[in-house]
C-alpha cells in the first residue's frame, strides 16, 4: 500500500492586482467568483477529508485579498486536516493582512507566515507594481509577532529592472533587523505572459545576477542564517517543511485552480479554467505518468537543490538502486571538479555546484542508463 | 526523323528574369503538359530548387510544335542551371543545342549573369533570340532594355518579341523566331557516333542515365557504347526522350536530344562534356570542350553527434550518386572529431549540399568555414596543395604561397560605383576595367582571390549596394600572395577547426574581428574563457568570454516541476548543437563566425 501524501497546496487565485512580474494563475478579486471558488473547493477537498497532512501551504494569488469572512471561510476548511505537528503556512500580502486576518490565522491553526516583502524601496516596488509601503510590512511584522506569529519567512527580489547592488543590500540588512528566522530569495524572471514579459523587459545579465546571488549569501549567511536551499535560508533550524517536501520529491496533494501536484507517481496541474473549475473542482490541464525514470531524475533534480542532498537510503528505497549508477559519468564529472560530495549516506552539491545545478542536471538528463 | 525539322535550344537568363516561367508558358502552348498537370516550373524537380527559385538540375524536354508554316517542328528544350558555380555544365547544355533564347528583364535589363550566359552561347556558336519579358509591369521599360543589349551585347533586338511569360502575351511568338532563327542541327546520321553527354542522374533501378545530345550518327538498344574520356564499356539497355514523361524509343538519331540507360552504376564514369560512340565503330576524336571539374571551395563537413558520422557517410554517398561534382575524402580534425573534407563547385553548390544532407537526411551538421586550394611552394621545391587551412605547412617550410584569383564581372548602378570600388579594394581586387552600360549603370571588372569571394564578399557586395550589384566570375589562375594561416585559441588550445588563411595585411584586422565575434557566439561557461588569435604562436588578438556567474533558478515551486524539466530540455536541447572542444563548449554558429565580421 501506498503512503499517502502528507503535504496539501491549496491555491487561492485572487488578487487585489496584478504584479508585473507574475504569470501564476491568478484573477482580480470579485466577490462572486471567491464565493464559488470556495464553494468548488470544499468539494475538491472532500476525497482527503480523513487524511492528515504534516504540511499545509495556502498560497496564491493573494489569499489575504480574500474579505474577512470569506478569509475565515477558506482557513476553515483545512484546520480538520493537520496533523498533530503540522506547518501550516499562509502566503500574505503586507497590505491586505489586517489584525483581524492575522487573528483568524492563528485561530484555525495558521502557524507560519510567508510574507511578500520583495524590496523595501518605494521606487522599486513601485516598478514591480507592488502595492504596500515599506511601513506596512513592519507593521504586519510586529502584529504577527505579538500574536504569536514568530514562524516568519520574507521573500526579497533582485534582478529587479533599476535595482542597485545598495538597495538589495539594505533590504537584506533590514530583514534581518527584523529578527525573523526564515528569508527566501528569488530572482526576476521575466515570464512572457507577465506585464514585464509584455513590455519586452529585458532580463538582468547573468554576471549582475550572479553577484546579486553571491553578495546575498554572504549578507545572510553572516547573520547567522544557513543557506539551506538554493534560494532559502533559515535561522535556527526554522525551514520551510513544506518546500523540504517538494525537495525530497514526496507526494503533494494541490487543491484549486492552477495547482500543481503529484500523487502516486502521477503529476497534474488542476485547471486554470475558473468556469471550468467551478463546473468540475477536479478537471485537470496536464496529467502526467512518470517513470521510474522520471523520478530518479526529478529525484535528483528537486534534492541537489538542498545543501543536505538526497538521502542515499531514501533513493534506494523507492528506486532500488544508488544514483551513483544511474549517472555515473555526471556524479564523476562534478566529483573530480570537487562540486559534488557522495558518501555513505548522501549526495549533496557544494555552494558552487549549486550554482550551477542546471549545467549538473542537463548532464545528468542525457545520461539515461536504465535500472 | 528530319532534322530539318528539329530545332535544339535554351533559355539564358539572369536569376529571377522568367526563364522558368518561360518554360512553363512553351509547355503549355505546345500541348506537352496539361494545364491540370501542370505543376509551376515543372523543369526544376528539386524541392530546393523550387524553393529557392533556381535550377540546379539540367532537364531535357522534346516538344512539338506546328508552325504558322502548318508544318510540325520537334523542339528540344534544354535547360540550364542558372548560377555561376554550375559554369561548365551550363557550357556543355549550350554545346547540345543550336540557339538560346535570351530572357531579359524589361524592368530590370542586363545583369552579370545576363553577359556571362551569353558569352558562353557564343562561345558555343549559337543563335542567341532576345526576348523582353514582364512587359506589362509597371516598371517595364522594353526600349531602354533592347538599347542595352545591343550596345552592351551588340545582338539586333529591335524585333525581339516583348512577352510577359506569366501571362503569355506573344510567347508564340518566341515559338516562330525559334523556328525561323535557330539553324537545324547539322551532323551527319551516317557517320560513326558521338553523342554529347550534358547531365546525368542516378535512377535506383536502372544505374546512371545520361541526357545526349546525339551530334553524329544514331544509337539504339544493344549498342555496344563507350564513354570516349572515362574509357568506360557498356550495353544500351534503354533510350528514350522525355516529354517531360519519360517515354521509351528504339533508338535515338542524329541531331535528336534524349536518354541513355546502360547499367551504368557509378556517375563517375559518366561525365559531362563526354563523348559516346560505339565501341565497334568508334569516332576518330571526341567532341571539343571537355573538362575534368575541380572543386573551388571546400569545407569541413563535422556531424554534432559524433555517432551519426557513418549516417554522414551514407548520405555523401548517395548525394554523390547525382553530383558527381562533389567530393568528400574523410578527415579528422581535433577539434570535431571524424568528419569530411568536401569540395564544391562553388558557394551555392556548398549550400545546397548541405541544406540537403540536414533536410533530406536529417543531420546536424558543423560546417567549417569554407577555404580554397592553396598552392604552398615548399623550401624544398616541392609544391603541395591545402584545401584545409589547418593543414599549412610550419611557415619555415613554406617559400611561398599561391591562390586563386577569379575575373569577377559587377554590373551597378552608377551611384554604388564608389561603393564598390572600396569594397573591392577592401577584397584586394586588382582594377581591371570599367565600362558603361548605358547612363545609369557601370560594368566593372576586378581580378580578385577567390579566398576573399568565399569570405564574405557576395553578401558585403549585396549590403554596399542594396541589392542592386548583378555579380559573376571565372577562374583565372593561380597567384602568389602574402599568406600566412591564423590560428584561434579557446582556453589556450588551438582549436584547428577555426583556423583560416589570410592576407597577412589584413591579419590584425581580421584576429581583434574574429575573436570579438566569438566572443559574442560562444555562450558564456563556468569559467573564463580567453579566445585569442596566433600567427605564428604569437598572440596578434585576444577578447575574454566572462565567466558565468550562476546557471540555476533561484526559485522552485512544487508546480514548477514541469516548467523547470521542460526548461532543462530546451538547455539539453541547445547544448545538442553545441561541440564540445576541450574543456569549451562551442555552438555551431561559432565555426562559421569568420564569415559574417564586421571587419573593417
Amino acid at each position: 500500500m501506498e503512503s499517502k501524501a502528507k503535504s496539501l497546496y491549496v491555491h487561492v487565485p485572487f488578487c487585489e492586482h496584478i504584479c508585473a512580474y507574475c504569470d501564476f494563475m491568478r484573477v482580480g478579486y470579485h466577490p462572486l467568483l471567491v464565493k464559488k471558488y470556495l464553494d468548488a473547493l470544499a468539494k475538491q477537498l472532500q476525497p482527503y477529508k480523513n487524511d492528515r497532512f504534516d504540511t499545509i501551504y495556502i498560497g496564491g494569488g493573494t489569499p489575504t485579498a480574500l474579505h474577512e469572512d470569506e478569509f475565515s471561510s477558506l482557513l476553515s476548511l483545512f484546520t480538520d486536516l493537520r496533523s498533530q505537528q503540522c506547518e501550516m503556512t499562509l502566503e500574505a500580502n503586507p497590505e491586505n493582512f489586517s489584525e483581524e486576518k492575522i487573528k483568524m490565522a492563528v485561530h484555525y491553526g495558521v502557524n507560519r507566515i510567508s510574507l511578500g516583502v520583495q524590496t523595501t524601496h518605494p521606487h522599486l516596488l513601485k516598478i514591480i507594481t507592488r502595492k504596500h509601503q515599506p511601513a506596512d510590512v513592519s507593521q504586519v511584522i510586529e502584529l504577527c509577532i505579538a500574536h504569536g506569529l514568530t514562524n516568519l519567512s520574507l521573500d526579497a527580489m533582485y534582478g529587479l529592472p533599476f535595482q542597485k547592488m545598495e538597495d538589495f543590500e539594505s533590504t537584506l540588512e533590514w530583514m534581518i533587523a527584523q529578527n525573523i528566522p526564515h528569508i527566501s530569495l528569488y530572482a526576476l524572471t521575466i515570464e512572457p505572459n507577465s506585464a514585464f514579459g509584455r513590455q519586452r523587459i529585458e532580463p538582468v545579465d547573468n554576471e549582475l545576477e550572479g553577484q546579486f546571488y553571491l553578495r546575498a549569501i554572504e549578507i545572510l549567511t553572516a547573520a547567522g542564517y544557513s543557506h539551506y536551499e538554493i534560494s532559502n535560508f533559515a535561522k535556527n533550524d526554522q525551514m520551510s517543511q513544506h518546500n523540504l517536501a517538494y525537495w525530497h520529491y514526496d507526494d503533494f496533494v494541490a487543491l484549486g485552480p492552477g495547482g500543481s501536484g503529484k500523487e502516486h507517481h502521477q503529476r497534474y496541474t488542476n485547471t486554470r479554467n475558473l468556469e471550468t473549475y467551478f463546473n468540475d473542482e477536479t478537471a485537470k490541464d496536464e496529467r502526467i505518468e512518470l517513470s521510474i525514470e522520471d523520478e530518479m531524475f526529478e529525484t535528483m533534480m528537486m534534492g541537489l537543490r538542498v545543501k543536505e542532498g538526497i538521502s542515499l537510503t531514501r533513493f534506494y528505497q523507492r528506486y532500488g538502486v544508488d544514483p551513483k549508477d544511474i549517472y555515473p559519468k555526471s556524479v564523476k564529472k562534478y566529483s573530480d571538479r570537487g562540486w559534488l560530495r557522495v558518501d555513505d549516506t548522501s549526495i549533496a552539491l557544494n555552494e558552487t555546484g549549486r550554482q550551477f545545478l542546471h549545467d549538473v542536471l542537463v548532464d545528468m538528463m542525457g545520461e539515461v542508463i536504465k535500472p | 526523323m528530319n532534322q530539318k525539322f528539329i530545332r535544339n535550344f535554351s533559355i539564358i537568363a539572369h536569376i529571377d528574369h522568367g526563364k522558368s516561367t518561360l518554360a512553363d508558358r512553351i509547355l503549355e502552348m505546345t500541348k506537352t503538359v496539361e494545364n491540370r498537370d501542370m505543376m509551376a516550373q515543372i523543369l526544376d524537380t528539386l524541392d530546393l530548387e523550387r524553393e529557392r527559385g533556381i535550377t540546379i538540375k539540367l532537364n531535357a524536354v522534346q516538344l512539338k510544335y506546328t508552325a504558322k508554316d502548318n508544318q510540325e517542328y520537334v523542339f528540344h528544350l534544354i535547360d540550364t542551371p542558372g548560377h555561376v558555380d554550375f559554369t561548365y555544365e551550363v557550357s556543355r547544355s549550350l554545346a547540345a543545342c543550336e540557339g538560346a533564347v535570351l530572357v531579359v528583364d524589361a524592368a530590370q535589363g542586363i545583369e552579370a549573369q545576363t553577359l556571362a550566359n551569353v558569352y558562353l552561347a557564343l562561345d558555343n556558336d549559337l543563335e542567341i533570340i532576345p526576348v523582353i519579358n514582364k512587359v506589362d509591369l509597371p516598371a517595364a521599360e522594353p526600349q531602354r532594355v533592347i538599347d542595352e543589349i545591343e550596345n552592351v551585347i551588340g545582338l539586333a533586338a529591335q524585333d525581339a518579341p516583348q512577352i510577359s511569360a506569366k501571362s503569355g502575351l506573344n510567347v508564340e511568338q518566341v515559338l516562330e523566331a525559334v523556328v525561323r532563327q535557330v539553324p537545324p542541327p547539322q551532323g551527319d546520321p551516317d557517320a560513326p557516333l558521338k553523342a554529347l553527354v550534358f547531365d546525368s542522374y542516378y535512377d535506383p533501378y536502372r544505374g546512371v542515365i545520361a541526357f545526349v545530345r546525339i551530334k553524329e550518327g544514331n544509337v539504339k538498344v544493344g549498342d555496344k557504347i563507350q564513354f570516349m574520356q572515362a574509357k568506360a564499356v557498356y550495353e544500351v539497355v534503354e533510350v528514350g526522350i522525355r516529354t517531360p514523361k519519360e517515354m521509351k524509343k528504339s533508338s535515338l538519331s542524329c541531331g535528336e536530344v534524349g536518354w541513355i540507360a546502360a547499367g551504368i552504376k557509378s556517375v563517375k564514369d559518366v561525365h559531362v562534356g563526354d563523348t559516346i560512340t560505339h565501341q565497334q565503330r568508334p569516332a576518330l576524336s571526341p567532341l571539343p570542350g571537355y573538362r575534368i571539374l575541380n572543386s573551388m571551395v571546400f569545407c569541413g563537413l563535422y556531424p554534432v553527434e559524433t555517432n551519426r558520422y557513418n549516417d554522414l557517410r551514407e548520405a555523401l554517398e548517395k548525394l554523390q550518386l547525382n553530383d558527381a561534382a562533389l567530393k568528400y575524402e574523410p578527415e579528422t580534425s581535433q577539434a570535431l572529431g571524424f568528419g569530411f573534407r568536401c569540395g564544391f563547385l562553388g558557394l551555392l553548390h556548398m549550400d545546397v549540399v548541405q541544406e540537403r544532407l540536414e533536410r533530406e537526411y536529417n543531420l546536424q551538421l558543423i560546417a567549417t568555414a569554407p577555404s580554397v586550394v592553396y598552392h604552398a611552394y615548399l623550401t624544398d621545391g616541392s609544391m603541395i596543395k591545402v584545401d584545409n587551412p589547418s593543414l599549412l605547412p610550419e611557415s619555415q617550410r613554406i617559400d611561398h604561397l599561391e591562390e586563386p584569383y577569379v575575373k569577377a564581372t559587377i554590373m551597378v548602378p552608377t551611384e554604388y560605383v564608389g561603393a564598390v570600388m572600396e569594397l573591392a579594394q577592401k577584397k584586394r581586387g586588382i582594377y581591371q576595367d570599367m565600362i558603361a552600360v548605358d547612363a545609369s549603370r557601370m560594368h566593372l571588372i576586378y581580378h580578385l582571390p577567390l579566398g576573399e569571394i568565399v569570405f564574405d564578399f557576395f553578401d558585403r557586395l549585396k549590403s554596399s549596394t542594396r541589392g542592386y550589384a548583378s555579380f559573376d566570375y571565372e577562374f583565372l589562375g593561380y597567384l602568389e600572395s602574402r599568406l600566412v594561416k591564423m590560428d584561434i585559441l579557446l582556453n589556450a588550445e588551438v582549436v584547428d577547426a577555426l583556423s583560416t588563411i589570410v592576407h597577412r595585411d589584413f591579419a590584425y584586422a581580421r584576429g581583434k574581428a574574429i575573436t570579438e565575434k566569438l566572443r559574442t557566439l560562444i555562450p558564456r561557461q563556468q569559467f573564463e574563457i580567453p579566445v585569442q588569435a596566433a600567427l605564428n604562436h604569437k598572440i596578434i588578438a585576444r577578447s575574454d568570454i566572462k565567466a558565468l556567474r550562476k546557471n540555476v533558478l533561484a526559485k522552485c515551486y512544487g508546480g514548477d516541476i514541469s516548467r523547470k524539466k521542460k526548461l532543462l530540455e530546451k538547455q539539453k536541447e541547445g547544448k545538442k548543437r553545441m561541440k564540445q572542444v576541450g574543456n569549451v563548449e562551442i555552438p555551431q554558429e561559432a565555426f562559421m563566425a569568420v564569415l559574417s565580421m564586421d571587419d573593417e
